[in-house]
């Protein structure tokens, strides 16, 4: 199967998936940051696919300076900044939720994420097409299956950066999930001495604490529903201990 | 049981719970996972821009493994999303709905009715106490019993 083969076959069966997700939170009223998500990533996904769709495989040779290109290109500036910001916001809604114990629920705030993470991209893209307005098609060209803005510095500031620092924003957000004393009863004297407890001291090994933590947190997580579900619960209990 | 008291302490809603707690942990395994798995895909999606000086932009000279990483970057996001989110017994569950939906009634109608007929303690189980709200399954009720 040829590399452009794949390249379809992932982005088309990726909107199925996406749809799929989409259709079920919407069903089970659940997850209303994912909901955006889903949404936003379909959009990508057809922005990164209808151009190698209508051209073929001669994108990078005969999109050049069309106007789908341009759209293209804008839509590729746009997208997945908004995307990356609203991961970051779903990282902040459970923090929020959980760590800070707000009284305030996922569907009030879902307003002020989608706030953050579409105006903060509709201003950098505002900025980027206004600083690139002399160069032609606004440095807009085409790449193997879609088109992208021209890497310079206004691209690499308004595009590359916020990227950066919307991946990071999520990190830093649900990295205070396994903080001690949040997730985890340090107290207890199984987790004393993991490398959970002392991942706020040994800053080199913190890859390895989160590593450490989820496969931690995973196996807590299998225990106490095995036990449970032995211990005669429920069957309504064991459909709540699924995620919601 | 062995529930962490802090994490209880921490949760919003029904902080007596511990069931609550396990959805908690549970989600945030989930975006522990998602948000380290999103960062590797936003840095494979902007690497070749961070990297690439500015004498290999003026010269058109490109990586052709980071310009293939960028270029596949979006498309591995919904499968990321759909391995991390989409994997719940919830999920699977609304999958069985929409893959055989008829067989999901057959289920309900015959089957389950003969594996409750088969097993008492299962039928006690099974069967829906009294709801003041009027929803069987309603988790507020289902709570308040404990």
């Amino acid at each position: 199967m040829s590399l452009d083969t794949t390249y379809l076959i992932l982005e088309y069966v990726g909107i199925v998936l996406l749809l799929f997700l989409f259709g079920h939170c919407v069903y089970r009223s659940i997850n209303y940051t994912l909901q955006i998500i889903c949404l936003v990533a379909i959009v990508n996904n057809l922005n990164e696919s209808v151009l190698f769709v209508h051209y073929g495989s001669h994108v990078s040779t005969e999109a050049q300076g069309t106007t789908g290109c341009l759209v293209s290109a804008i839509l590729e500036h746009f997208v997945p900044l908004a995307l990356t910001i609203m991961a970051g916001c779903m990282g902040f809604n459970v923090w929020f939720l959980i760590v800070r114990t707000s009284t305030l629920v996922e569907r009030q705030l879902i307003k002020w994420y989608c706030l953050v993470s579409f105006g903060v991209p509709l201003i950098t893209t505002a900025i980027a097409i206004i600083l690139l307005r002399d160069e032609p098609y606004w440095t807009a060209y085409p790449r193997r299956y879609y088109c992208s803005m021209g890497e310079n510095d206004v691209t690499l500031g308004t595009f590359t950066i916020f990227m950066l620092l919307g991946a990071v924003f999520g990190i830093i957000f649900t990295r205070r999930l396994y903080e001690p004393g949040v997730l985890i009863n340090c107290k207890e004297p199984a987790s004393r001495y993991t490398t959970l407890t002392c991942c706020r001291f040994l800053s080199p090994s913190r890859l390895y604490a989160s590593v450490h933590t989820v496969v931690y947190l995973t196996r807590h997580y299998l225990r106490t529903r095995r036990s449970m579900n032995s211990s005669g619960s429920s069957f309504q209990r064991s459909i709540v201990l699924e995620l919601r | 049981m062995n529930i962490p008291i802090d994490l209880i302490a921490h949760l919003p809603f029904y902080p007596s719970k511990p069931v609550f707690a396990l959805i908690a942990s549970s989600h945030c395994i989930r975006l522990i996972i998602f948000s380290f798995a999103f960062g590797l895909i936003v840095l494979m999606a902007v690497l070749q821009k961070l990297v690439e000086t500015q004498e290999q932009r003026n010269s058109g000279e490109k990586s052709e493994t980071l310009d293939l990483s960028s270029d596949f970057s979006g498309s591995i996001v919904p499968f990321s999303l759909f391995i991390i989110f989409g994997t719940t017994r919830d999920s699977v569950r609304t999958m069985s709905l929409l893959v055989c939906p008829w067989r999901n009634r057959r289920n309900k109608s015959t089957v389950g009715a003969q594996q409750q007929q088969q097993d008492p303690e299962n039928q006690l189980r099974m069967t829906p106490k009294a709801s003041s709200s009027g929803n069987q399954f309603s988790f507020e009720d289902m709570l308040r019993q404990g």
